[in-house]
């Protein structure tokens, strides 16, 4: 029974996806005759098995099979096909406007331009004060007054505060961009834009009640310029605290999962935008996730496979029917007996590669033991010796990588890490260890352990390119279930955020006095 | 035949440490080879023997023991007598070239600071009063503006203490090989500062006795102004600028391989070397020198099988790469038998472990059962057994002899002895009984490795790190950089390495576009 409503649920899916082809009515007319035809032949069935005749029963098992398994092939190669065909189009597409957009001139335009900006706001703010301080002197000196005591003290007072702000813009503005986000900073841009009507309003001022009236009061335009500096170190500061302190007190705990293996790291984060908390996100992923190793998902392909052969086999015997019900009842069973035999051997294949890989190392330990055996540091008193056999770090790591290249080889493509070190990074690798006195176990830890993506030189260049995925616009700051995605070339990071909760914090006083026990001891005579 | 190959090779290891000395005491090594040949046979007529096999060959091993036991004490102490040496030749040389500076260095940076805190602080009073004390009747009188700037100072003078404690006043907790840069260049901009006020203020205020007090009051509270900008740019040098990250840092200890990643902003190295160190007490488990034992048995057993093959190349020629191809094939040879016994003995370790493990846990599990917390109506209620009542020690102290033997054999097992004494063991019990811990979370302390500060042993002495670079160390940070800290015993590596930089760009999925069809596998089966 079983079997019979597997097949009739082929046969149903078949329906339904020419169905979704958009076929004329006549056609599926026709369908629905070899439908008719199919419920027949379940009746001829039926008779036979009540008449106990074998001759008549195998005709019909054999054809009908032939028939639908010809129709379905036929039909999921078209669907499968145009769907890849779909997707890919899609991408293609995808890819190629971005290539036009053009990673050359994208890069060159966002990298330069916040900068160019910065230097010229920069120089603006420094050339302003001066400005101001020249232009009376230039155009009407002679009806100047003099300027006293208090005068000459603010001119001190100004170029140190000029001096001041100038450090303090470099440090806090000039440090090397290391990323280029999508969107502008919200807080950057608010932060130039009022710097800038800043400059403008005493301009403005400036040009309306001093270069108009031609003020003859110098000590009030030294004022002036005085106000206006230690206004832009007022905004300075206010840059200080929206760029760098708002967002320092937790309120968000954000979970990253990396779409291929599952690997999952939390992180907390304040106040960010969505593209901010990206960049943080990244620059902790190069740190904490361990480098993405796409040959340790060939096992889980292979045991997948065979799971879906199974359901395959089972299929065989289906006879027709319509209920789709009937058909998930069906997939269900077969998976729940065909479930036994590939967990064990998942099980037994995890076992006898875990014991492989142990072999390997042991082998690998002994011989890198072995190996630094070999080669010593030269001490100072030794080196009024003959020099036979003295060796700088290199030439002493070539010495002795043959000894264990054998073993680190079988290791590496054991444990399926052979193209994350190449022959001369693992040499490299020894030189150094040699060079800073490391014992052998500190030099097998590159190998024995698999660390974050950095450490693997050749990776570090290569995936730079992220693209951000997002729902909600990307300068919307986080919120509670936020979600995003950040897409690299081969896998992407799933990022999902939660607000922290409220913490109510209560107070109990605890005498120390009050710490009182007794033995508890249990007596019972045993007889 | 495993016990005789180790108890050779740390014969040949001894012979080999002392290489050094005279070609006599070579000759004489080499017969003692002999002697040890000849003893490795007499084992084996030993093991053969008849009558009581197993208790002969206890008896056996224990003597194997005991003298692996002192070889293996002459051994390390030879190599730690070796390096303590050095480094205590280093360190003379180097408190005979500081032990002066060391003291002026420790307090010179304090003083200078708080000399030149005070010195900008009394400015502005100074130049307030100077006038009042001397040509007091030449002044013009000053009304309501000076009066009000008098409060704006002295609400400015106290905010400029208050911040100034709270940033350069905190306790420093390490002393670093060089002066902090940004520290020196702040100093130095209010020691200039402080010098050009105090010059305008005696020529243009000071000889002319100027008369004008509203403007000399204007000129000091300009100085307190541009001297809390000058601590505004402290913060932002200080405190601000290295949030950023640009660094990751990789720090590897050189004995055990353990590393870390970090990721820091634009630092010098030697920041950077405060920075990691700050978080090695934290993150690092302890390093603990009996770990490296085994493999240096491994490593014996190896070396006897060189010493048997070179004995006979020896006799031929004296060539060295006749030595080498000798080793190397002694090595191919005895290499499949010593991966196998080091892969075997370390199943039986984790075997042996896992055994100690189970009976330290059952043991300590029923431990805690004896004893109850006694509740404040219950003292109340039972007046009849005022002997029983204890407190939180002495119930340690009543509990802890029932796990103490398990707990012995295991940190023996786990060679974790010199990190737990009796009686941190006991106060540790104590502290759990205290605060309600199960016995699960009393047990974590010794069943997990963890960081230097769990261990009170270490704090005293561990605190000496010495800074090795090839670079200044109050160079930036830069792509490849390394550098270590070394101390007595081990050194941890740090590698620098910039984040890539990353370029992100933007893609908006409709909410829409998540559409799914089953995939049906059809494949025909003969």
């Amino acid at each position: 029974m079983d079997t019979d409503s597997i097949h009739s649920g082929y046969s149903h899916h078949s329906n339904r996806s020419r169905g979704s082809n958009k076929q004329s009515e006549r056609s599926s007319r026709d369908r629905h005759k070899p439908h008719s035809r199919d419920s027949s032949s379940r009746s001829d069935k039926n008779v036979t098995i009540s008449a106990t005749s074998v001759q008549p029963q195998q005709p019909d098992q054999s054809s009908a099979p032939t028939d639908a398994q010809d129709d379905n092939w036929g039909e999921t190669t078209t669907a499968v096909t145009g769907t890849s065909d779909h997707s890919l189009s899609q991408e293609d597409l995808a890819g190629f406007g971005k290539d036009t957009e053009g990673p050359v001139e994208k890069l060159n335009c966002i990298r330069f331009l916040p900068l160019a900006l910065t230097l010229l706001l920069g120089l603006l703010v420094l050339v302003t004060p001066l400005s101001f301080l020249i232009l009376p002197q230039l155009m009407w000196p002679e009806r100047l007054q003099t300027c006293g005591t208090a005068c000459e003290g603010l001119f001190l007072s100004l170029a140190f505060k000029l001096l001041i702000l100038l450090l303090a813009g470099w440090a806090l503005f000039m440090r090397p961009t290391r990323a280029s986000l999508p969107r502008i900073a919200v807080f950057r841009a608010l932060l130039g834009l009022l710097t800038l009507l800043l400059l403008l309003s005493y301009w403005l001022f400036f040009g309306v009640r001093i270069l108009d009236s031609q003020d003859d009061n110098y000590q009030g335009i030294v004022q002036f310029a005085v106000s206006l500096v230690d206004a832009l170190l007022f905004i300075h500061y206010l840059a200080v605290v929206l760029l760098e302190i708002r967002h320092l007190q937790p309120c968000f705990s954000l979970c990253v999962v990396r779409s291929t293996d599952g690997e999952t790291h939390h992180y907390n984060m304040g106040q960010l935008s969505i593209q901010r908390a990206a960049l943080v996100i990244l620059e902790h992923y190069y740190k904490d996730f361990t480098v993405h190793n796409p040959a340790l998902l060939t096992a889980a392909k292979s045991r997948a496979a065979k799971h879906l052969a199974g359901l395959k086999v089972y299929n065989v015997d289906g006879a027709g029917s319509d209920a789709a019900t009937a058909q998930s009842r069906a997939k269900m069973a077969a998976a729940a007996r065909q479930r036994d035999t590939s967990h064990n051997e998942l099980y037994y294949e995890e076992a006898e590669h875990d014991r492989r890989v142990r072999k390997r190392k042991a082998r690998l330990v002994v011989a890198v033991e072995e190996a630094f055996t070999h080669v010593r540091r030269l001490q100072d008193e030794e080196k009024k010796k003959p020099p036979g056999d003295e060796m700088d770090p290199r030439e002493a790591a070539q010495a002795i990588f043959p000894s264990m290249a054998r073993a680190l080889q079988k290791y590496l493509r054991t444990t399926r890490q052979q193209h994350c070190h190449s022959m001369d990074s693992i040499q490299a690798h020894l030189a150094f260890c040699i060079t800073n006195n490391m014992t052998p176990k500190a030099f097998l830890e590159s190998y024995l352990t698999a660390g974050p993506t950095l450490q693997y030189g050749r990776e570090s260049s290569q995936t730079r390119h992220w693209t951000l995925v997002s729902e909600a616009s990307v300068t919307s700051p986080l919120r509670n279930g936020s979600e995003f995605q950040l897409k690299s070339s081969d896998f992407s990071l799933v990022v999902t955020s939660k607000t922290i909760p409220h913490l109510k914090l209560s107070e109990e006083y605890v005498h120390p006095k009050s710490h009182k026990f007794v033995l508890q001891l249990q007596s019972e005579t045993s007889v | 035949m495993d016990n005789e190959s180790q108890y050779s090779g740390y014969s040949y290891k001894s012979s080999h440490s002392r290489s050094s000395r005279k070609h006599r005491d070579r000759r004489d090594r080499h017969r003692s080879k002999s002697r040890d040949s000849s003893s490795r046979g007499d084992k084996s007529v030993t093991i053969q023997a008849p009558g009581e096999p197993l208790l002969d060959a206890e008896s056996t091993r224990g003597d194997d023991r005991d003298d692996n036991w002192g070889e293996t004490t002459t051994v390390v102490t030879g190599t730690s007598e070796h390096s303590v040496s050095n480094e205590d030749l280093t360190r003379a040389s180097k408190e005979l070239e500081d032990s002066s500076p060391l003291e002026c260095r420790r307090f010179a940076g304090p003083i200078v600071s708080g000399v030149l805190g005070l010195f900008a602080l009394l400015t502005p009073l100074a130049f307030l009063l100077l006038p009042q004390l001397l040509w007091r009747d030449s002044l013009e009188p000053c009304g309501t503006p000076c009066e009000g700037l008098y409060v704006s100072l002295a609400f400015k003078l106290l905010v400029l203490l208050i911040s100034s404690w709270a940033l350069f006043l905190r306790p420093s907790r390490s002393t670093l090989p060089r002066f902090f840069v940004f520290r020196c260049l702040l100093m130095a901009l209010v020691f200039l500062f402080v010098a050009s006020y105090w010059l305008f203020y005696g020529v243009r205020v000071l000889e002319p006795r100027e008369r004008d007090y509203r403007g000399i009051v204007g000129y000091a509270v300009s100085l307190v102004d541009a001297l809390l900008f000058i601590q505004y740019l402290a913060l932002v040098l200080l405190e601000v600028r290295h949030l950023r990250p640009a660094f990751c840092l990789k720090v590897v200890r050189t004995t055990d391989g353990a590393s870390r990643f970090y990721n820091v902003g634009h630092l010098s190295i030697q920041r950077a070397a405060v920075w990691v160190l700050d978080h090695y007490y934290t993150d690092f488990p302890v390093y603990n020198p009996a770990l490296l034992n085994l493999p240096k048995s491994i490593l014996s057993k190896k070396m006897s099988g060189f010493k048997v093959y070179s004995l006979g190349e020896e006799n031929s020629t004296n060539n060295s790469t006749g030595q080498s191809r000798a080793m190397i094939a002694a090595a191919a040879r005895r290499r499949d038998n010593s991966h196998n016994e080091y892969y075997y003995e370390e199943a039986e370790m984790d075997r042996r472990v896992r055994k100690r493990k189970a009976r330290l846990v059952v043991a300590v599990e029923e431990a805690f059962t004896h004893i109850k917390r006694l509740q404040d109506d219950e003292a109340a209620a039972s007046p009849k057994h005022p002997r029983e009542v204890m407190d939180p020690r002495e119930a340690a102290q009543a509990i802890f002899a029932p796990m103490a033997r398990a707990m012995q054999k295991y940190l023996r097992t786990t060679r974790q002895q010199p990190y737990h004494s009796m009686e941190s063991i006991i106060s540790h019990l104590q502290f759990c009984i205290t605060h309600n811990m199960t016995p699960k979370a009393f047990l974590e302390r010794y069943l997990t490795p963890g960081p230097t500060m769990q261990y009170q042993r270490e704090n005293g002495r561990g605190r000496q790190w010495t800074l090795v670079s090839e670079e200044p160390v109050t160079a930036a940070l830069r792509q490849g950089l390394v550098f270590s800290l070394r101390r007595l015993d081990f050194a941890l590596v740090v590698t620098v390495t910039p984040l890539p930089f990353l370029n992100l760009g933007e893609e908006f999925i409709d909410p829409k576009s998540h559409k799914f069809v089953m995939r049906l596998q059809s494949e025909t089966s003969v």
